[in-house]
């Protein structure tokens, strides 16, 4: 993705998956069903949910380049944004449905609820990932970008801890053990690049690094 | 026709039924048909975004789908709040009963058809003159029933209001003749994991338990419970009999009750025993004690109209101050939450 490649049929596809509970939710909503007696928790929690879900596959979209080759790569922009314009949604839909907008209400939140902040700072950093994806922003930070993007893995930790602290308050923690067994077992992954490097992985990753050389591959 | 079933219905002139007028009697077969055109519906939600689905609010149909149910007729009461009711759609697929699964709509898809509420027992032991147990059909004559229509607020921030039929606990209260050395009830509820798949996890220490001071138990509000909606109480909402105190939040009204018991200490109770700091022994609704995770300013009401229906400013002991804030004199509640 970091190079000017045309989108192909791959990164339509991955942008529609993407885009999916999107229109599921327009139609839901507009429909009047499926969002349960109380659609306001189902919007805020579904949103909660898609994002920490896409994240994860974002994060882990180095390992899908590695098995299904590079080109997967190249889709990984287009995924991120989904990941953060859902991510927005689930804060206005809690800005909206929690507080009404009034934000006097939302600011004693940010203060008294840990599980509030930290799912703000985990958005102001989604937001500075998004704003410097583009092209002129790689090339105005240099060797920063890529320091800078390494923020997801920040992201994701802070992600599940959002979601440990909110499922604390039922002791319900059955969720938030499969997410944060997901996310290790990605970081081990990726933190063996050797193994994967070696000859189970023939030419296709030399193709792939050959064709997206700046990919960090952390 | 039992006679009791007979009695049953000459002296229903059926306020209740007028209100609320479901189908009388669902068979097994009609249970499996509709659980099978249910799960369907789900699977086409599910499809549409497994994350997203949700019971539908088409469940209409399901109410031919819960497990047999009979009409049960009660007198008007004074406790009748005038807000508009519950769907009794939302009321019987939202709700949290955590034996049956932690999800809100779990009970209505798990509890049905598993719990087995006929034969029930209901022991009333302890510090009592006359510890006795209970059939349900006991209960049933033990005083006039009543339909009352209270405000239910959860301590997640939502709320109903749903016409309860049942008599004041004070009724089985006084029938027991509780000694003096009793100074609180301890209530308790089926824990059995043939039948409660949500037994499996370790979220609560089972079986859930709960408990009131004993003049709370006493209080003219505090309702056993043995119906909604002019028919006895459906599994998922803690059928056959269970326990509702409207100006605390409902986890404090515990469900399918097997054990009533008169204590002299004050008992444990689940939520407060698995995090003390967010729940306390009273946990009456007060707006202006604040859950760890969230304010309890405000409430959801369940069914409000819009999408973008404000949430509805939380009345102190949700409305009941009235009634109840005598037995409260002098406590700090912010201490005593």
């Amino acid at each position: 993705m970091h190079r000017d490649s045309a989108p192909n049929g791959l990164w339509w596809a991955l942008f529609l998956w993407a885009s999916l509970p999107g229109w599921a939710l327009v139609v839901q909503a507009m429909g009047g069903f499926g969002l349960g007696p109380n659609p306001q928790e189902s919007i805020i929690r579904g949103f909660g949910q898609v994002s920490l879900v896409l994240l994860l596959w974002v994060y882990a979209m180095p390992l899908w380049a590695r098995w299904a080759g590079g080109q997967v790569l190249a889709a990984r922009r287009a995924m991120g944004l989904w990941t953060f314009a859902y991510t927005a949604v689930h804060f206005l839909a809690y800005l909206q449905f929690e507080h009404d907008r009034v934000l006097a209400a939302v600011w004693s939140d940010i203060w008294q609820r840990p599980f509030v902040s930290v799912g703000l700072i985990g958005l102001f950093l989604l937001a500075a990932l998004a704003v410097t994806s583009n092209r002129l922003a790689m090339r105005q930070l240099g060797a920063r970008w890529k320091r800078l993007h390494r923020a997801i893995h920040l992201i994701v930790i802070l992600s599940l801890v959002h979601f440990f602290l909110h499922k604390m308050g039922k002791n319900d923690y059955g969720e938030v053990v499969v997410y944060a067994g997901l996310f290790l077992g990605i970081a081990l992954l990726k933190a063996l690049p050797m193994a994967a490097k070696l000859p189970s992985r023939p030419s296709s990753a030399g193709a792939a690094s050959a064709r997206f050389p700046h990919t960090p591959e952390s | 026709m039992s006679p009791r079933r007979a009695d049953r219905q000459r002296r229903g002139d059926d306020l209740a039924a007028q209100i609320t007028p479901y189908a009388l009697w669902r068979d097994r077969r009609q249970f499996l048909q509709a659980s099978g055109a249910a799960a369907a519906r789900l699977a086409g939600a599910a499809a549409l975004s497994a994350v997203m689905a949700s019971p539908s609010r088409a469940v209409g149909a399901t109410k031919d789908a819960l497990t047999p149910v009979r009409p049960l007729t009660a007198r008007p009461s004074r406790w009748v709040s005038m807000e508009k009711q519950t769907r009794w759609e939302d009321a019987t697929t939202y709700n949290n009963f955590y034996e049956f699964g932690t999800q809100k709509s779990d009970p209505a898809r798990n509890a049905p058809g598993r719990l087995k509420m006929d034969p029930w027992r209901l022991v009333v032991d302890g510090l009592v003159a006359r510890p006795q147990t209970f059939g349900v059909d006991d209960l049933l004559k033990l005083s006039p029933l009543e339909e009352r229509v209270y405000r239910l607020r959860c301590v997640e921030g939502w709320s109903m209001v749903i016409p309860w039929i049942g008599y004041s606990l004070s009724a089985l209260i006084q029938r027991v003749q509780p000694l003096g050395s009793a100074k609180y009830v301890a209530f308790t509820t089926l824990a059995d994991s043939q039948q409660m798949p949500g037994l499996r996890s370790d979220v609560l220490d089972w079986p859930y338990h709960e408990g009131l001071r004993l003049d709370e138990a006493n209080h003219a509000l505090t309702l056993l419970c043995f119906g909604a909606y002019g028919q006895t109480l459906l599994a998922q909402n803690g059928g056959p009999v269970r326990l509702v105190v409207p100006w605390k939040y409902g986890f404090k009204s515990a469900k399918s009750l097997v054990r009533i018991s008169f204590v002299e200490n004050q008992p444990e109770c689940s939520w407060n025993v698995s995090a003390p700091q967010e729940y306390g022994f009273y946990s009456n609704v007060n707006p202006g004690v604040a859950h760890r995770r969230w304010s309890q300013a405000t409430e959801r009401r369940i069914g409000d109209d819009s999408l973008f229906a404000p949430r509805r400013p939380t009345l102190m002991f949700n409305g009941y101050a009235e009634a109840v804030e005598g037995l409260y004199a002098g406590m700090d509640l912010r201490r005593f939450y």
